[in-house]
């Protein structure tokens, strides 16, 4: 072999590993790649979306690329950032998390959706989620609410002293109020904090979201987030959650609650999965934490969960546009198979959470509500500031000041 | 077929050498560079110089803390166990040989396999609680994995039992090449069995402790699957090692830049920490 042949061999040898890595890049105008999770169901619907959208449109080829839940908004993140984006993402909507929808936003890695026939119907509450507030860069595909998680036939305490009533009485009969999971994967004490500032927050000021974004206010400073976390501690205090509450898992939670050691649980209605998989034959329900004792500043904190986005870097940007309109021209169809109601409701009187969560649709009717605060938080690093927080409160070990205080160190008001 | 012989080996080492550079040596030339960057994964990296590092040292002195409490309690826990099953295994039991595959057994199941079993059984109503409950030891229940000091105690022992066996097999081959004359004439001078150990064995199974340690050191560093599965680093950070904290912070929160700048600290500690071990006995040696 002489040099040249060498070098050929070499060229060879390599030119796989090089197709490997600069390819990519979802393609083609008739060719539609939908990111998506994978939630363990095979015809969730994203699947069937994508199947009569096939239908409805000869000639194009859809292909729904699914990875689990936990790995998913890292890998969006990766093909985003290696130029292999697909034509359509789910992901989960507002700030929170790195990959959600404002933080691509932030980044100038979403189109603008605005000029779409279905963004017109974003309910206003929801257009700081998915847009600017002005803009829209998502289709809001769910509604969620964070309340209380219980068997049919529980007692919903009414006030906030209700619920330091309803823990002392379960602890001295041997069970707690709330389950409680404080092991660092199940992210649960901070819905409670959410649940509570809801009240104590927003019932006050339903614009601290957006002032907190404007840098005008802070947390350490603010009366209702130092009360919101002093109740943590109030029920902490009342015994509302078992002593090993810091260490329980999530999955440890549901079983508590399934097993009535436990008699309810502070959760997101996307949840509900979970606690039905641990008590299959029960009929769970859902009613709102009062966060406060007047029933009259109760509020509840809702919003979508998750959206469609079509990546600025889109390889077929107009086909995905069209996906997205056709999934929204369906969207209550589509929203009932995964047990969910559609973010834009399907005109003014339609149910906003789904039959189990009846009890907070009165509050979701008369604007009682508070956004999902997290989907405020620019820096994902928050969310696990709080929660670590809430655990050392759990364990004794941090005063609500410091909790606040850590969360003001770490803000950012765009997406780092 | 190969007019030019000389230039047959390239055929060979060019592929190999490519994939190593496109595998290892580019990926971690990247990750070394973007440690002095902002990059978040998905923009144009900025240039920070070493902010990321000064950031490091102002904020991350909890997570070194709590890593070197973990290596010290691991390295000496492993090794002191492991040196100590060699020695009672080395020769006089006559089941010796099944209890030494036994106390291997650990070493070869998946790290995070033997973390999520441990997880279940110090669970806050895992079996641990239940048995001590039961034998009415009530006041030790309590949430292993829920507090601080005994989440991070029982990180330490899962690693201390999964890998004291493997620890073992490295003192065994050091035991076993201590001469059985030296011993005898220590014996016959009237050296008991500690002084025998003290001054005969233990010298002579210094390389052995220096391979012991270098490992476990290297290990303790790059903890992460075990903490992983067993806390998660909590509760609230308080079992973050410097692994989780370099993928917390890269993958959780999009900071690749400065996870990559701890990460490029982390590799630096390591060697020293294995140069030291390594060299120190051959230094007292010579």
């Amino acid at each position: 072999m002489n040099d040249r042949g060498g070098v050929l061999a070499c060229a060879v040898l390599l030119s796989p590993l090089l197709a490997t890595g600069c390819g990519g890049g979802s393609g083609h105008g008739d060719r539609l790649v939908i990111a998506s999770w994978d939630d363990g169901r095979r015809d969730g619907s994203i699947d069937v979306a994508a199947r009569e959208f096939r239908k409805a449109n000869p000639g194009i080829t859809v292909t729904v690329r699914k990875t689990p839940f936990d790995q998913y908004l890292q890998a969006l993140r990766r093909r985003l950032g290696s130029g292999r984006a697909p034509d359509v993402a789910m992901t989960v909507v507002g700030y929170g998390e790195a990959g959600t929808s404002r933080a691509l936003q932030d980044k100038g890695l979403l189109r603008d959706l605005t000029g779409e026939s279905w963004s017109a119907g974003v309910p206003k509450e929801y257009r700081t989620v998915v847009g600017n507030g002005t803009k829209v860069y998502g289709l809001p595909l769910d509604s969620t609410v964070i309340g209380v998680v219980a068997k049919e036939g529980t007692a919903a305490p009414k006030t906030f002293s209700d619920v330091l009533a309803r823990c002392r009485a379960a602890a001295a009969n041997g069970k707690v109020a709330f389950a409680m999971a404080g092991h660092e994967d199940s992210k649960m004490p901070h819905l409670l904090g959410f649940a509570l500032a809801a009240s104590t927050v927003y019932a006050d000021d339903p614009d601290y979201g957006e002032k907190r974004l404007r840098d005008q206010v802070d947390f350490a400073g603010s009366n209702g987030w130092r009360e919101a976390v002093r109740r943590f501690v109030q029920m902490k205090n009342a015994r509302c959650f078992s002593p090993g509450a810091a260490g329980t898992t999530r999955e440890a939670a549901a079983r508590a609650l399934a097993e009535g050691k436990a008699e309810m649980v502070v959760a997101p209605s996307v949840t509900m999965p979970l606690w039905q998989a641990a008590a299959p034959k029960a009929n769970l329900t859902m009613f709102a934490f009062p966060g406060d004792d007047d029933p009259a500043r109760v509020r509840v904190p809702a919003g979508p969960s998750s959206g469609l986005v079509v990546p600025a870097k889109a390889g077929a940007p107009a086909l995905a546009q069209r996906f997205i309109a056709h999934y929204a021209a369906n969207r209550v169809r589509y929203a009932a198979l995964d047990g969910a109601v559609p973010a834009i409701p399907d005109g003014a009187d339609a149910r906003r959470v789904p039959g189990y969560a009846a009890a907070l649709q009165p509050y979701l009717s008369a604007g009682k509500s508070s956004p999902l605060v997290d989907q405020q938080w620019p820096n994902p690093e928050l969310i696990t500031l709080f929660d670590n927080g809430m655990v050392r409160i759990l364990n004794g070990g941090s005063a609500p000041a410091d909790v606040l205080r850590s969360l003001d160190s770490a803000w950012s008001s765009k997406a780092p | 077929m190969a007019k030019n012989p000389q230039s047959a080996p390239w055929a060979f080492v060019v592929p190999a050498g490519a994939l190593t550079l496109l595998c290892v040596l580019g990926p971690s030339l990247f990750g070394a560079l973007s440690a002095f960057t902002d990059w978040d994964g998905l923009t144009t990296p900025r240039w920070v110089g070493l902010a990321n590092f000064g950031e490091f040292f102002g904020e991350g002195s909890g997570v070194v803390v709590q890593t070197l409490i973990l290596a010290a309690l691991y390295v000496i826990g492993v090794n002191a166990v492991g040196l100590g099953l060699a020695l009672g295994l080395a020769n006089t039991l006559r089941t010796r040989h099944v209890l030494r595959a036994l106390f291997l057994v650990p070493a070869m199941v998946s790290p995070l396999v033997v973390a999520y079993i441990w997880k279940f059984i110090l669970d806050v109503d895992g079996p641990l609680n239940e048995v001590l409950g039961n034998a009415g030891l009530d006041s030790l229940v309590r949430p292993w994995l829920g507090q601080r000091g005994t989440a991070l105690t029982a990180i330490v022992m899962v690693m201390i039992w999964q890998f004291s066996g493997y620890h073992m097999l490295i003192y065994l081959a050091g035991v076993q090449s201590v001469q059985d004359e030296l011993l005898e004439a220590a014996q016959v001078d009237g050296a008991g069995a500690w002084r025998r150990f003290r001054d005969i064995t233990l010298p002579l199974l210094r390389p052995a402790l220096a391979i012991g340690t270098a490992l476990s050191t290297i290990s303790a560093f790059m903890l992460f699957d075990q903490v992983m599965a067993l806390t998660g680093g909590g509760p609230a950070g308080g079992t973050d090692t410097l692994g989780t904290y370099v993928y917390k912070q890269a993958f959780v929160n999009g900071r690749y830049g400065y996870g990559a700048a701890v990460a490029l600290l982390l590799v630096g500690g390591v060697c020293l920490a294995a140069l030291v071990q390594v060299r120190g006995p051959r230094g007292r040696r010579a």
